[in-house]
């Protein structure tokens, strides 16, 4: 049932794109999302999906890995389409119905908000797509460390994500284990009541619940007997180096989030 | 109860891209009212190909046949509620499923899931509980409360409450000292041995127990069965198994290495310590070469 | 040779009106010595292991790990570092997402320098035999190869003992025989004393020396020769002597002259061989 997960939805490749520094990624994306929002200059926006269209097509991930994802966005992104088109007063009317009236500010609202969001998710995929949850994980504990400084306990938080990175394919083989133990002694999850469903899921809940906890005093044990003390005075094997690369991709970044700001004033 | 599988086929994580075929258009027959092993490396397909046998997986290609239930990729859910009435499963672990307030009720949950009334369901569970040879002192407590080996026990007497015709044992001497060992293994044959319409199919690794149970052993190996024949027949092909990385019964191991030393003919066969015993005296009398 | 592990009249109970789970417990294991300590489930063993690396501290009698008193809180993790465990539940013990992670976990927690840690996480992964696997997820390891993470890890710490405390009773066959030449391996060529908890015989042949806890005291104490072959006595603990013993003893019951100490098939099979007449 969920044996074999994939964490995230990280595709292995050799891509230029896989290879660039986490930090990079997320301070990237970061700069795309907020200036993406900024400026609404055609220079701006072709120049945005330039950078997508490029990153894009560096990552070498097939196409079908996003539609898998995009399926329940496109829905949302063509709801807020409409909601544009229909709630847009300005420019000319387009069409002229008496139940509904559509202006040509409407058709250019709705198609900029969804260029924005799907460039958006694009870029967002991308990252999921490229990057190793653990990578991910070890990003966000770099670029969080000036917040230890107000006491942020960056490195438990950081800790906690990669166990539960390690322990979720665990749990879900080990729920897909019970389901199948309780399903031979005659459970039925899917008939009854919605009372009776939940009711249903006490057999399966507890055993998952006892198997947890056993497994969590298990691992305290075993942390305790390597050493384990906190955060405190602990080196890293994980490495992160900063290459060429990931400066030339900031770079992009920069220059792009640079010039909205530009086209914003000339707007 | 008979078991025909047709061309089964079984997919894991299809259209992914860690899709394997745990399971490579297999055809089968497993006869009804014997006790069978299944014996192959971790990994062979064996567990996937008995979760098949009550419907927990169904094939995503090809069919499979238990007694008159027919399970295809399309098969839906609700026709396989009444074959689990009549094939038990024991999982590895079997004590991991235990969720009840007490003993007696986890036990109960079975025949309950299948229309018994309580009192009906309870009086199941205390024979079946007495044949486990849980203490009837130790009904009312948690079942999180006793001990290792009383847990896989009540968990067992859990499954044997639906009385099946087929049990299903998937390593479920795994993780028990020696003693328990044998005495879980007593225990499934005594119940096998108990009504005559009654099957057992047990996967695993302990060629010891599949060799002095067993009317008939099945070998898998890369999803798919490779071999079978009575424990006499599998057991002497020493060469063949340790190329799929098995082994023989150590009695078999013992018998072959003095017959090699030796040079001379003696029984090897023998799958208990009294048969040994009895091949190597017959070796000591016999005369040897001149 | 010098001590690695002193055991000095231990008890152990879990709160004063508890029972005692350990009873006068005293040992030493000398330094590059297999110790097996064998027992059914139940009969305290793994509590008894806990003593060696502080895990659990003793409150009667005393536990001296590579010659520190186990009592010193702040000594701990130094003894911790120098003996080391692999656990029985290949699952519960690896902590992070990725072999090579795990690996070097211990020596992230010692504050091992980059350069160094980086060349002692894959000399252990070398020799242990995993190259290859360095940047698996454990989850799609098999349980053997898990075990031989959890040992990688251990050796990465350069110890002095390790402890497996039932590490091969949930794997397979092929797995246990993975794990337990990889640990012949070690005590050879690292040096590391190794003790091993468990209740299967036939590994237990593999040890220097046996003890045989019962009830939480021991019960005997001596090499495979001697604790193996007395399938009497090792059924009155609860446990079966190896096949290879019984089938001796029966022998020797049925009038066969065998020597004593049978303890391989080897053995038996050139014993047979020259009972048997040659006319």
């Amino acid at each position: 049932m969920f044996d074999n997960v994939i964490i995230g939805q990280y595709v292995p490749r050799n891509s230029l794109v896989h290879k660039i520094d986490p930090r990079a990624k997320l301070l990237a994306i970061l700069l795309f999302i907020i200036f993406l929002f900024i400026s609404r200059h055609p220079v701006v926006l072709s120049l945005a999906i330039v950078i997508t269209g490029t990153t894009f097509i560096l990552a070498k991930i097939p196409f079908r890995y996003y539609i898998k994802g995009m399926r329940f966005i496109a829905i949302l992104i063509f709801f807020t389409f409409l909601l544009h088109l229909f709630m847009t007063r300005e420019g000319t009317v387009i069409v002229d119905w008496p139940w509904l009236t559509v202006y040509s500010g409407g058709v250019v609202e709705g198609s900029l908000i969804a260029l924005r969001l799907f460039l958006l998710v694009l870029m967002a995929s991308l990252l999921t797509l490229t990057t190793t949850p653990i990578d991910l994980t070890d990003g966000m504990e770099r670029l969080m460390k000036p917040l230890k400084r107000i006491r942020v306990p960056t490195h438990e938080l950081a800790l906690m994500m990669s166990i539960a990175l390690r322990f979720i394919p665990t749990l879900l083989g080990e729920t897909s284990k019970i389901v199948k133990a309780q399903m031979a002694r005659g459970a039925n999850f899917s008939e009854g009541s919605l009372w009776k469903r939940l009711k249903s899921l006490i057999p399966i809940l507890i055993p998952l619940f006892v198997q947890s906890f056993k497994r969590a005093e298990d691992l305290a044990i075993a942390m305790e007997a390597r050493g384990y003390g906190g955060g405190e005075g602990r080196t890293k094997f994980r490495q992160l180096r900063w290459k060429r690369n990931d400066s030339i991709a900031i770079g992009v970044f920069v220059m792009f989030a640079l010039l909205t700001i530009v086209f914003g004033f000339i707007e | 109860m008979q078991i025909k599988a047709n061309h089964l086929t079984y997919t894991y994580m299809k259209n992914t891209p860690f899709e394997t075929n745990a399971i490579d258009k297999l055809d089968l027959m497993i006869p009804g009212e014997q006790f069978t092993s299944i014996i192959g490396h971790t990994g062979s397909g064996k567990s996937t190909l008995v979760q098949h046998f009550n419907g927990l997986l169904k094939p995503t290609d090809g069919s499979i046949k238990i007694g008159e239930w027919t399970v295809k990729s399309d098969t839906k859910q609700k026709l396989l509620y009444p074959l689990r009435r009549h094939v038990g499963m024991v999982f590895q672990f079997p004590e991991h499923q235990l969720f009840h307030e007490t003993i007696l009720a986890d036990v109960a949950y079975g025949p309950m899931n299948f229309g018994f009334s309580k009192e009906e369901a309870e009086k199941v569970a205390k024979e079946c509980l007495a044949n486990v040879g849980i203490d009837d002192q130790l009904f009312d407590r948690s079942p999180f409360d006793v001990s290792g080996g009383q847990m896989r026990r009540v968990a067992i007497a859990g499954v044997l409450a639906l009385d099946p015709e087929l049990l299903i044992l998937d390593e479920p001497t795994a993780g028990l000292d020696p003693e328990g060992q044998e005495m879980m293994m007593k225990l499934f044959h005594d119940w096998y041995e108990e009504r005559e319409e009654r099957s057992i199919i047990l996967v695993t690794h302990q060629m010891e127990d599949a060799a002095r149970y067993s009317d008939e052993v099945i070998v898998m190996d890369g999803g798919n069965v490779i071999d079978r024949g009575t424990p006499r027949q599998i057991f002497a092909k020493k060469a063949e198994l340790e190329k799929i990385g098995l082994t023989v019964p150590e009695s078999v191991q013992l018998l072959e290495a003095l017959q090699a030393h030796s040079e001379s003919e003696l029984n090897t066969s023998a799958f208990t310590l009294e048969d040994t015993v009895e091949s190597i005296l017959s070796f000591l009398h016999k005369k040897g070469r001149d | 040779m010098t001590n690695d592990i002193h055991v000095d009249h231990l008890y152990f109970r879990y709160h004063e009106q508890a029972p005692y789970v350990l009873h006068d417990i005293s040992l030493t294991v000398k330094q590059g010595e297999w110790l097996t300590i064998l027992g059914h489930n139940g009969s305290g063993k793994s509590t008894l292991a806990r003593f060696f690396n502080a895990l659990h501290v003793p409150k009667e009698g005393k536990v001296i790990s590579c010659g520190i008193d186990t009592k010193h809180a702040n000594e701990w993790v130094n003894i911790r570092r120098q003996v080391a465990m692999v656990f029985q539940n290949p699952d519960n013990q690896i902590v992070a997402p990725t072999v090579e992670d795990d690996v070097a976990f211990g020596l992230e927690n010692a504050g091992i320098p980059y350069e160094e840690m980086h060349e002692r996480v894959y000399r252990s992964i070398e020799r242990l035999g995993l190259r290859g696997l360095e940047t698996q997820e454990p989850h799609r390891l098999s349980g053997g190869q898990k075990q031989r993470v959890a040992l990688a890890g251990a050796l990465a710490l350069r110890p002095k003992v390790i402890v497996l405390d039932e590490a091969t009773s949930m794997l397979d066959p092929t797995g246990r025989i993975e794990v337990l030449s990889m640990v012949e391996k070690l005590r050879k060529e690292e040096n590391i004393t190794i003790i091993t908890i468990t209740h299967d015989v036939t590994e237990a042949m593999l040890a220097d020396r046996i003890i045989v806890l019962h009830e939480g005291s021991m019960a005997y104490e001596g090499t495979p020769d001697e604790i193996l072959s007395d399938e009497n006595a090792l059924r009155k603990v609860g446990l079966r002597a190896p096949f290879i013993v019984q089938m001796a003893n029966e022998l020797k019951r049925q009038q066969v002259p065998l020597p004593n100490g049978v303890l391989s098939h080897e053995e038996l099979v050139t014993s047979l061989c020259k009972l048997k007449p040659i006319t």
